[in-house]
C-alpha cells in the first residue's frame, strides 16, 4: 500500500467510524433514505447510498431505529426514526465522542503532558 | 417490466430470498427520490437519465453484497480447529495409505517403482477426499449455531493474566479436542454403518478393482454394541465440549465408555478373525514366496496385536483416570 492509499484508508477508516452517531443524530425526526442522504450531504457528509442504506437496515435489526412505510407522494418511502433505545445509544454516544475529540485535540496539539 | 424494475430484480436474484422483497421495494423507492429530485431540478427524466441513475448506483451483484452480512463457508471461530482436525485426518490418511503399501509390497502387488505413481494417485485421492469432507463437515457445523456459541462462548470467558504463572490446569479441556473427536466418530458411524464396503484393502487386477481383505461377518456382528459406544461417545463429548473443564462424572463416564471399549476389543480378540481374505483373489495376485494363508494370517495377527496394544492402552488410562479420581478427594 502506497503512502497515499494508507492515508485515505485512514481517512476512510475515520469517516466509517462517525456515520453511526452522524445518522442517528438526524434521525430524532422521521425521514426516508434519500432524504436524510441529501440532509447528510448539505451538512457536508457524503456518504454513498451503498453504504447508508445497508447501515439503516443494521440499525433497525440492532433496535436503535424504527421504520415504517408510508405514500406520501406518487410511490411507497420507508420511513426511519430513533427508537427509545436508540436516543440513549445517541446520549452516550454523544459522551464518548465529546471525549475523544478532547482527547484528540489535545494529543493533536502536542500538548498531551508528554513532551518534557 | 422496465429499466428500473429489471435493475431492481437483478439486484434481488443476490440477495437471500427472506430480505429479497423488502430491499428491492426500498432500494426502488430510493431510485425514485433520486428521478423526482431530476425533476425538481429542471431535468427532463429520460432512459439515458434512468440508465446513468443505475450507472451510479453501480453492479447490482456489489449493491446486493452491501446489503449482506458477513457469511463464512468456514468462519474465524471455526477455522482454528478445521486446520487441526484436517492436520490429524491427513495424518491418519497418510498413515494408512502406508500401512496399504506395505501390505502390497508384502503379497508382491507392488514389485517395481513404475507402479508407485498409482500408489500416489490413490494417495492423493485420499487426500482430496479427507479435505472434501472436512471441508462440508465444518461448513455444517458453520451452519449450527449451537457449535458457534459453544467456541465463541469460550473465546468470551473472562481470562486473568496471573493464570499464567499457575501450574497447567490438568482439568481444562481444549474445545478442539472434543470437536475433533466427534468429527470422527461421527465420520465413523457413516462410513461403518452406511459404506462398511469401502473399509477395504483392495488392487487392481486385469483393469478391476479387486477385494483382498474386508472386515469380516466376525466384526459386524458386535456392531450395535460399536455403534451404541460411538453414540455414547459423541454425548460425552458433547458435554466435555460444553463444560469445557474435566469432572468428577465426566472422569467416572470417561471410565465407563473405556471398559466398554476394552470389553468389546477383548470379545473382537478372543473371537475369529475380523480381517477377511479373499484368499482366490490373493493367490491370483500374490507373487511373493510367502503363501496367501501365511499373509492372511500375519494380517489378522498384527490386527491382533493393534487390538491388545489397544486393550492396554485403555487400561492405562482407565488406571490412570481412576488414580486422578481417588488422588483429588
Amino acid at each position: 500500500m502506497s503512502p497515499n492509499e494508507s492515508v485515505e484508508s485512514g481517512i476512510l477508516a475515520l469517516r466509517r467510524g462517525v456515520i453511526v452517531l452522524a445518522v442517528l443524530s438526524q434521525l430524532q425526526e422521521e425521514q426516508y433514505g434519500y432524504s436524510l442522504l441529501k440532509s447528510l450531504s448539505n451538512k457536508g457528509l457524503e456518504i454513498d447510498q451503498g453504504t447508508l442504506y445497508p447501515l439503516l437496515r443494521r440499525l433497525e435489526s440492532q433496535g436503535l431505529l424504527q421504520s415504517r412505510w408510508k405514500v406520501d407522494s406518487d410511490h411507497p418511502r420507508r420511513y426511519y426514526v430513533v427508537s427509545a433505545s436508540g436516543r440513549k445509544a445517541i446520549a452516550q454516544m454523544k459522551e464518548d465522542w465529546a471525549g475523544i475529540v478532547a482527547l484528540m485535540q489535545k494529543m493533536l496539539a502536542g500538548d498531551d503532558g508528554d513532551t518534557a | 417490466m422496465n429499466l428500473i424494475e429489471r435493475y431492481v430484480h437483478e439486484v434481488g436474484t443476490h440477495l437471500p430470498a427472506k430480505l429479497r422483497s423488502d430491499i428491492e421495494a426500498e432500494l426502488q423507492s430510493s431510485i425514485l427520490d433520486i428521478l423526482e429530485e431530476k425533476r425538481r431540478d429542471g431535468q427532463t427524466v429520460t432512459d439515458a437519465t434512468v440508465l446513468q441513475v443505475l450507472k451510479e448506483l453501480g453492479n447490482p451483484a456489489k449493491v446486493a453484497a452491501s446489503y449482506r452480512p458477513p457469511d463464512y463457508l468456514i468462519g474465524p471461530e471455526l477455522y482454528p480447529i478445521f486446520i487441526k482436525a484436517l492436520k490429524l485426518g491427513l495424518f491418519v490418511v497418510s498413515a494408512i495409505a502406508l500401512v496399504v503399501l506395505a501390505v502390497r509390497i508384502a503379497i508382491g502387488d507392488v514389485t517395481s517403482w513404475g507402479q508407485f505413481p498409482e500408489s500416489i494417485g490413490t494417495y492423493f485421492n485420499w487426500l482430496i477426499a479427507v479435505l472434501g469432507y472436512g471441508v462440508v463437515t465444518f461448513a455444517v457445523l458453520q451452519r449450527i449455531s449451537p457449535a458457534l456459541k459453544v467456541v465463541s462462548r469460550e473465546r468470551e470467558k473472562e481470562w486473568d493474566p496471573a493464570e499464567l504463572l499457575k501450574k497447567p490446569d490438568a482439568d481444562k479441556i481444549p474445545l478442539s479436542s472434543p470437536i475433533i473427536a466427534i468429527i470422527f466418530t461421527l465420520w465413523a458411524l457413516v462410513v461403518f454403518n452406511i459404506f462398511p464396503h469401502v473399509v477395504a484393502i483392495g488392487s487392481v487386477k486385469d483393469g478391476n478393482w479387486v477385494i483382498l481383505a474386508s472386515l469380516s461377518d466376525a466384526f459386524f456382528r458386535l456392531m450395535p454394541f460399536i455403534n451404541a459406544m460411538w453414540v455414547l461417545l459423541i454425548a460425552f463429548h458433547v458435554v466435555r465440549a460444553y463444560h469445557g473443564r474435566w469432572r468428577l462424572a465426566t472422569r467416572w463416564a470417561f471410565v465407563a465408555l473405556q471398559l466398554f471399549g476394552i470389553a468389546i476389543t477383548a470379545t473382537l480378540l478372543a473371537g475369529p478373525d475380523i480381517i477377511k481374505v479373499n484368499l482366490d483373489v490373493l493367490n491370483a495376485v500374490n507373487t511373493s514366496n510367502v503363501s496367501s494363508e501365511t499373509l492372511s494370517n500375519s494380517l489378522n495377527l498384527i490386527v491382533r496385536a493393534i487390538m491388545g496394544i489397544a486393550i492396554a492402552v485403555s487400561c492405562v488410562e482407565v488406571g490412570r483416570t481412576v488414580y486422578r479420581v481417588f488422588s483429588r478427594k
